[in-house]
C-alpha cells in the first residue's frame, strides 16, 4: 500500500499548530507524519488515523488542562492576595471604594437621565422615518420660527412630492378658537389635550389600540379616540366604544368614541388624552383652515417619508410646492416663507421653536451632564491610581517575589488590573445599591418618573459593562505598568524610595481634581448667582400678591365685566384686569405698518389686549402720553400703547411716539393712533432681552389678574372660588401666583444650579477622601525624616506648615490654571442671557478657599500628628 | 553539575547509540524497541528539549522527504557536556550501587 497524504491530516495539523511552539513545528510534524505513513503503510489507514486523532485528542487536553489548571490556581492566589491588600489596607480599600461607588452611583443617574432624555418619541417603531414640516417666516427684517403650519402644505406635500408617503396634521382645539370643553351626558367635562387629528394620524404614528381599530378610529366625522386613562377615568371599567362625548363648538357637536389606545409613555413630546377626527368641524371652518389658507398656522404637520429619502431634496420640493400655492401672494405682502423639515426623534432635544406641543430640553445641556458625570469619574479613578501608586513601595516586595519565582511582566499587569477590576466590582455593586434606594430622591430632583426596572434596560447594562471596563483600564493602566517594571532584584535588597517622577504624576493627578472641584464650586456659584440676579432683579411692574385666574368658557366669559366686578366688591381684591397674557406667559405677534413706513416692511410687534385696568393692576408706568381710561370708551377702540422698546424700533423718541398711527396687518383692522408709551418692564424671563410691544384694549382675555392684599389670602381665595362656581359650575377654578409662576421660568437653570450643587459637593467631597488618603500616607512614609528634623530641633508648627505646604501648593496650582478656562466658560453660558450678572472675582475667590479649606481640613489631622509624634518612636529601629 | 533525569539519561543513551540519524521519531522506535515498552512521541520529545535547552545535546535541521511531507528532520547529536554528564552519571550510579551490589550478593552467597 503506498502512503497517500490526506487532506484530513493538514486539517488537524493547523489545528495542532496552536499548541506547538513555532520553533518545534517543522521537524514535529515532519515526525508525526513520518510514523503516521509507517502505520499507514504497515497497519492500514484506520489504524494510522486512529493514532492520529488519540494523540491529537490527548495532546489537546492536557494543554487545556495543564494551563486553565495553573491559570485557575494563579487566579485564587490572585484573588486572596487582592482581598488580603483590601483587608490590610482597610482607609485605602474603603476611601476607594467610597470614592468609586458614589461616582458611580452619580454616573448611573445621570446616565438614566440621558437615557431617558433620549429616547424620547423612539418608540415609534417607524420613529425614523417621520418628520415635522415646520416653518420660517421672513417678514422685513425679522426671522420667527414656527413648530407650527397652516392646514394646506400637508396634504398639497403628500400629494406632489413623490418621497412624502403620507401626513397627518394635529390642532390643539385652544389653538383655533376658545378652548372649548368636553361634555358627557350634558355634564361639561372638563379636560386638556383636545386635539383634533387627521384620518391618517395612526398611519404615522402607531400607537397600541386596546379598543377599535387604528385603520378606521378617526374615518368618520364625530369619533372621537381616547387614552386608556382618560377612558377609565370616564366610564369605569365599561366598554368604551361607542359612548358618547359632546362639544358645542366648531359644529362638532356629539361624538362616538371608536378606540382607545394604551396610555402615552412620559417620553413622548405630543401629550394628548382625547384625538377628534378632523372631519368632525363644521365645514365652513375646516374648508377655510385647511386648503385655501396658506397663512394661518395652527397645525403641527407630520409626514413620513420613504426610506431612502434625501432631505434637502425633500425641502427643495417643498419649496417648488410652496412657490406653486403661495409663494406669490405672500410677496405682495412683503414675506417669506420657507418650509423645512425635522426628524420628530430630534424635537425634544433640538427643537426651540414658536408653539412647540411641549417645553423641550436642551441638548447642550445633556451634553453638560455627561461631562460633569465623567468629570466625576476622573476624580475617582485618579483616587484609585493614586493610591495604588502611593503603596507601591508596599507592594514593590511583593512583586520583587513573584518575579523571581518566574512571574512575567505580563502576569503582573494582569494582577494589578484584576485588582482594580475586583475593586470596581464590589464599587459598582455599591453603586447601584446606592441608586436603588436613592431613585424617589432622584426622581424627585429631576422631575422624571423612573422606576427600578428601567436601570436593568440592555443598553444601560451595557454602558454599564463599559463603565466598568474603562474605569478598570484608566485606574488601572499606570499602577500596572508602573509596578510590573520594578526589577526583582532591587525590590528585595532595598527598600524602594519613590521616585521624583512618581511624586509628580501623583501631583498631577491631585491637581487634575482639583481643577474639576475648583470648576465645579466656581460653576455652582456662577448659575446660582444668576438664578438670584434674575429672580431678585426689579422687572418693572409689581409682582406681588397677584394672582392669575385661568378664564375658562361659561359666564366667566360671556359676562366678564359683572364677575370683575363681583370680585371687587371683595375689599381684598384691590385690582382687577383682563388681558390675553400676563408677564410670564407667551404672547401673540402682528405684524404692523408703522405710520411712514413702507407697505412692503412690516414690523413684528408683540402684542396683547388688555383692559382698562391692567396699567393699574400691574403698576406699570408711563413715561409718556396717557394710559388706557374708561372715560373714553369709543376714543380707545382705535387706541394703542406700546413700550419704549416698540418707540426704540421705530426710531420715534417718547413724545413723537404720541399720535403716531400704526396699522395691524395680521388681523387686517385699520390705523390706530399711539395714545402712550409704557416704561420698559420684563414681561418674559430676564433670558430675553425687552421686546418691542403693543398694547390694545380689549374687555375679556385668556387670563383674570387679581391684586390681592397681603392679609387673609387664604379667605380670599375661598372667595374667589365660591364665586367662580357660582358663574361657571362644572370647571374647575385654576389659578397662580404670578411670582412663582415667573420663577418657573427659570426651571431648567433652577435644574442645572442643583446638579452643579450636588456634584460639585461630591467632586470635593471625592478629591477630600483621596488627599486625606494621600496625607496619611505621606506623613506615615516621612516619619523617619520628620524625626530626624525634630532631633535637629525642628518645632512641630513648622514641620506641619513644610507638610501643608506641599498639598496647598497643588491646589493654588490647580486654581491658577482653572481660572482662564472656567471664566471663559462660564462667561459663554451667562452670554445665553440678555440680563446677567458679573462674574465677581470674589466667587472665584471662594471657590479657591473652599478648595483649600478642604485641603486644610483633610490633610492637617494626618500631618500634625507626624509633626507632633516623639522622634524617639520613629528612630528607635535606625 | 546539572542533574538527568531517568528519561532524560534513557534519550541521551539512545542518541549516542543512534549517531547521525537521531531525530524524534527515530529515538522513539529504538528505545520501544530495546525497552520493549511503547514509548509515545510526547514521552521523547519532552526530554529531547529538556536535554537541548541543558546543552546536553546539540541540533540541527537535517533533509527532508516526501513521506515527511516535505518538511526537515531535527537531527540530535550528544554534546561534549552531554557525555561528561553521562560520565559523571554512570559514575555517581555506580559509587551508590557498589554498596548495595555487595551487600546482596554476600547475602545470596551465605544462603
Amino acid at each position: 500500500m503506498t502512503y497517500d497524504r490526506q487532506k484530513k491530516v493538514r486539517l488537524r495539523e493547523r489545528f495542532l499548530r496552536l499548541f506547538v511552539s513555532e520553533t518545534e513545528c517543522e521537524s514535529f510534524f515532519g515526525d508525526t507524519d513520518e510514523y503516521y505513513s509507517e502505520l499507514y503503510v504497515e497497519k492500514g489507514a484506520f489504524p494510522a488515523n486512529l493514532w492520529y486523532a488519540f494523540h491529537m485528542t490527548k495532546s489537546i487536553i492536557t494543554y487545556l488542562y495543564v494551563s486553565t489548571f495553573w491559570s485557575l490556581i494563579m487566579f485564587r492566589n490572585y484573588l486572596k492576595i487582592a482581598f488580603r491588600n483590601l483587608k490590610r489596607y482597610k482607609g485605602f480599600s474603603f476611601i476607594n471604594i467610597l470614592g468609586l461607588s458614589l461616582s458611580i452611583a452619580a454616573s448611573i443617574f445621570i446616565l438614566m437621565y440621558i437615557h431617558y432624555e433620549l429616547s424620547y418619541d423612539k418608540f415609534f417603531p417607524n420613529a425614523t422615518r417621520i418628520f415635522r414640516i415646520t416653518n420660517e417666516i421672513f417678514l422685513g427684517d425679522t426671522e420667527i420660527n414656527h413648530s407650527q403650519t397652516p392646514g394646506p402644505p400637508g396634504p398639497a406635500f403628500a400629494a406632489e412630492i413623490p418621497e412624502v408617503l403620507q401626513y397627518a396634521r394635529i390642532v390643539r382645539i385652544s389653538s383655533i378658537g376658545e378652548n372649548i370643553p368636553l361634555k358627557k351626558d350634558a355634564e361639561v367635562f372638563e379636560d386638556s389635550g383636545i386635539f383634533l387629528a387627521d384620518s391618517t394620524f395612526f398611519d404615522i404614528f402607531q400607537h397600541t389600540f386596546v379598543y377599535g381599530a387604528p385603520q378606521s378610529a378617526l374615518k368618520q366625522p364625530g369619533s372621537i379616540v381616547l387614552t386608556e386613562g382618560t377612558a377609565h377615568r370616564l366610564f369605569g371599567n365599561d366598554d368604551p366604544l361607542g359612548k358618547i362625548l359632546s362639544m358645542s363648538g366648531f359644529g362638532i357637536g356629539d361624538m362616538k368614541v371608536t378606540g382607545v389606545i394604551k396610555d402615552l409613555p412620559d417620553n413622548t413630546h405630543m401629550k394628548f388624552n382625547y384625538l377628534i377626527s378632523y372631519h368632525s368641524l363644521n365645514e365652513s371652518i375646516r374648508n377655510e383652515i385647511t386648503f385655501s389658507d396658506w397663512g394661518y398656522f395652527p397645525f403641527h404637520t407630520y409626514v413620513m417619508l420613504d426610506k431612502n429619502a434625501n432631505l434637502s431634496e425633500v425641502e427643495r420640493k417643498m419649496e417648488e410646492v410652496y412657490q406653486k400655492h403661495s409663494g406669490e401672494k405672500h410677496t405682495e405682502i412683503g414675506a417669506r416663507w420657507k418650509y423645512s423639515i425635522n426628524k420628530m426623534t430630534d424635537i425634544h432635544l433640538r427643537s426651540h421653536l414658536n408653539g412647540e406641543l411641549e417645553t423641550n430640553n436642551n441638548i447642550e445641556y445633556i451634553y453638560l451632564q455627561s461631562i460633569v458625570a465623567l468629570m466625576i469619574m476622573i476624580i475617582a479613578c485618579s483616587n484609585f491610581m493614586n493610591l495604588f501608586v502611593a503603596r507601591s513601595t508596599d507592594r514593590a516586595k511583593e512583586i520583587g517575589i513573584r518575579k523571581v519565582f518566574g512571574a512575567i511582566r505580563k502576569n503582573i499587569i494582569y494582577q494589578i488590573f484584576g485588582e482594580s477590576l475586583i475593586m470596581i466590582i464590589i464599587s459598582l455593586f455599591l453603586g447601584l445599591t446606592a441608586v436603588i434606594s436613592l431613585l424617589p430622591f432622584f426622581n424627585s430632583l429631576s422631575g422624571l418618573t423612573l422606576s427600578i426596572p428601567y436601570i436593568f434596560n440592555p443598553q444601560i447594562l451595557l454602558f454599564l459593562f463599559f463603565l466598568l471596563v474603562a474605569t478598570s483600564l484608566i485606574s488601572g493602566v499606570y499602577p500596572a505598568v508602573l509596578l510590573s517594571r520594578f526589577h526583582p532584584v532591587r525590590t528585595i535588597k532595598h527598600n524602594m524610595r519613590s521616585s521624583r517622577k512618581r511624586n509628580y504624576f501623583r501631583r498631577s493627578l491631585v491637581v487634575l481634581q482639583f481643577v474639576i472641584s475648583i470648576s465645579l464650586i466656581f460653576s455652582t456659584i456662577v448659575v446660582l448667582d444668576q438664578l438670584d440676579f434674575m429672580k431678585d432683579q426689579n422687572l418693572g411692574f409689581d409682582k406681588e400678591q397677584v394672582i392669575i385666574i385661568k378664564v375658562k368658557p361659561g359666564r366667566v366669559r360671556t359676562e366678564a365685566a359683572a364677575f370683575k366686578d363681583l370680585l371687587k366688591m371683595n375689599p381684598e381684591i384691590t385690582e382687577a384686569s383682563f388681558s390675553t397674557s400676563v408677564p410670564g406667559q407667551r404672547t401673540g405677534v402682528n405684524a404692523f405698518i408703522p405710520e411712514g413706513f413702507q407697505q412692503d416692511a412690516p414690523q413684528i410687534i408683540e402684542t396683547v389686549r388688555v383692559d382698562y385696568d391692567f396699567i393699574e393692576t400691574y403698576k406699570l408706568e408711563m413715561v409718556s402720553g396717557r394710559p388706557f381710561s374708561d372715560v373714553m370708551e369709543t376714543e380707545e377702540q382705535n387706541a394703542y400703547l406700546v413700550n419704549e422698546q416698540t418707540a426704540e424700533l421705530l426710531g420715534w423718541s417718547l413724545d413723537e411716539s404720541i399720535g403716531k398711527g400704526m396699522q395691524n396687518i395680521t388681523t387686517e383692522e385699520p390705523e390706530k393712533k399711539i395714545v402712550g408709551v409704557i416704561k420698559n418692564y420684563h414681561h418674559k424671563s430676564l433670558k430675553n432681552a425687552i421686546a418691542p410691544m403693543i398694547y390694545e384694549i380689549r374687555s375679556i382675555g385668556r387670563y383674570l389678574s387679581l391684586k390681592i392684599s397681603a392679609e387673609n389670602v387664604s379667605e380670599t381665595l375661598s372667595y374667589v372660588e365660591e364665586k367662580w362656581t357660582e358663574f361657571s359650575p362644572g370647571l374647575d377654578l385654576e389659578y397662580f401666583f404670578l411670582d412663582e409662576n415667573f420663577e418657573k421660568l427659570y426651571r431648567s437653570e433652577e435644574k442645572l444650579s442643583t446638579l452643579f450643587k450636588y456634584f460639585a459637593f461630591l467632586a470635593v467631597f471625592i478629591s477630600g477622601l483621596g488627599l486625606f488618603a494621600l496625607a496619611t500616607y505621606t506623613a506615615e512614609q516621612r516619619t523617619k525624616d520628620i524625626g530626624i528634623r525634630k532631633v535637629l530641633g525642628a518645632h512641630s508648627a513648622g514641620l506641619v506648615v513644610m507638610m501643608l505646604k506641599s498639598f496647598l501648593g497643588v491646589v493654588l496650582f490647580a486654581s491658577v490654571i482653572t481660572f482662564p478656562v472656567i471664566y471663559y466658560l462660564m462667561n459663554l453660558w451667562l452670554s445665553s442671557f440678555a440680563f446677567k450678572t458679573d462674574i465677581s472675582p470674589w466667587s472665584y475667590v471662594l471657590s479657591v478657599v473652599l478648595a483649600l479649606a478642604v485641603a486644610v481640613f483633610t490633610t492637617a489631622h494626618q500631618t500634625i500628628k507626624a509633626a507632633s509624634s516623639n522622634p524617639i518612636d520613629s528612630l528607635r529601629y535606625e | 553539575m546539572i542533574p538527568l533525569s531517568r528519561r532524560e539519561e534513557q534519550v541521551l543513551l539512545a542518541i549516542w547509540n543512534l549517531k547521525d540519524n537521531a531525530y524524534l521519531l527515530s529515538i522513539k522506535k529504538h528505545l520501544s524497541k530495546l525497552t520493549g515498552s511503547n514509548w509515545p512521541l510526547s514521552a521523547v520529545q519532552k526530554p529531547l528539549l529538556q536535554l537541548e535547552r541543558k546543552g546536553f545535546i546539540k541540533t540541527h535541521m537535517g533533509e527532508a522527504s516526501p513521506v515527511r511531507g516535505g518538511r526537515r528532520k531535527k537531527i540530535c547529536r550528544i554534546s561534549p557536556i552531554g557525555i561528561d554528564a553521562l560520565k559523571a552519571l554512570r559514575k555517581e550510579q555506580e559509587v551508590l550501587w557498589q554498596e548495595f551490589l555487595n551487600i546482596e550478593i554476600n547475602s545470596i552467597n551465605k544462603k
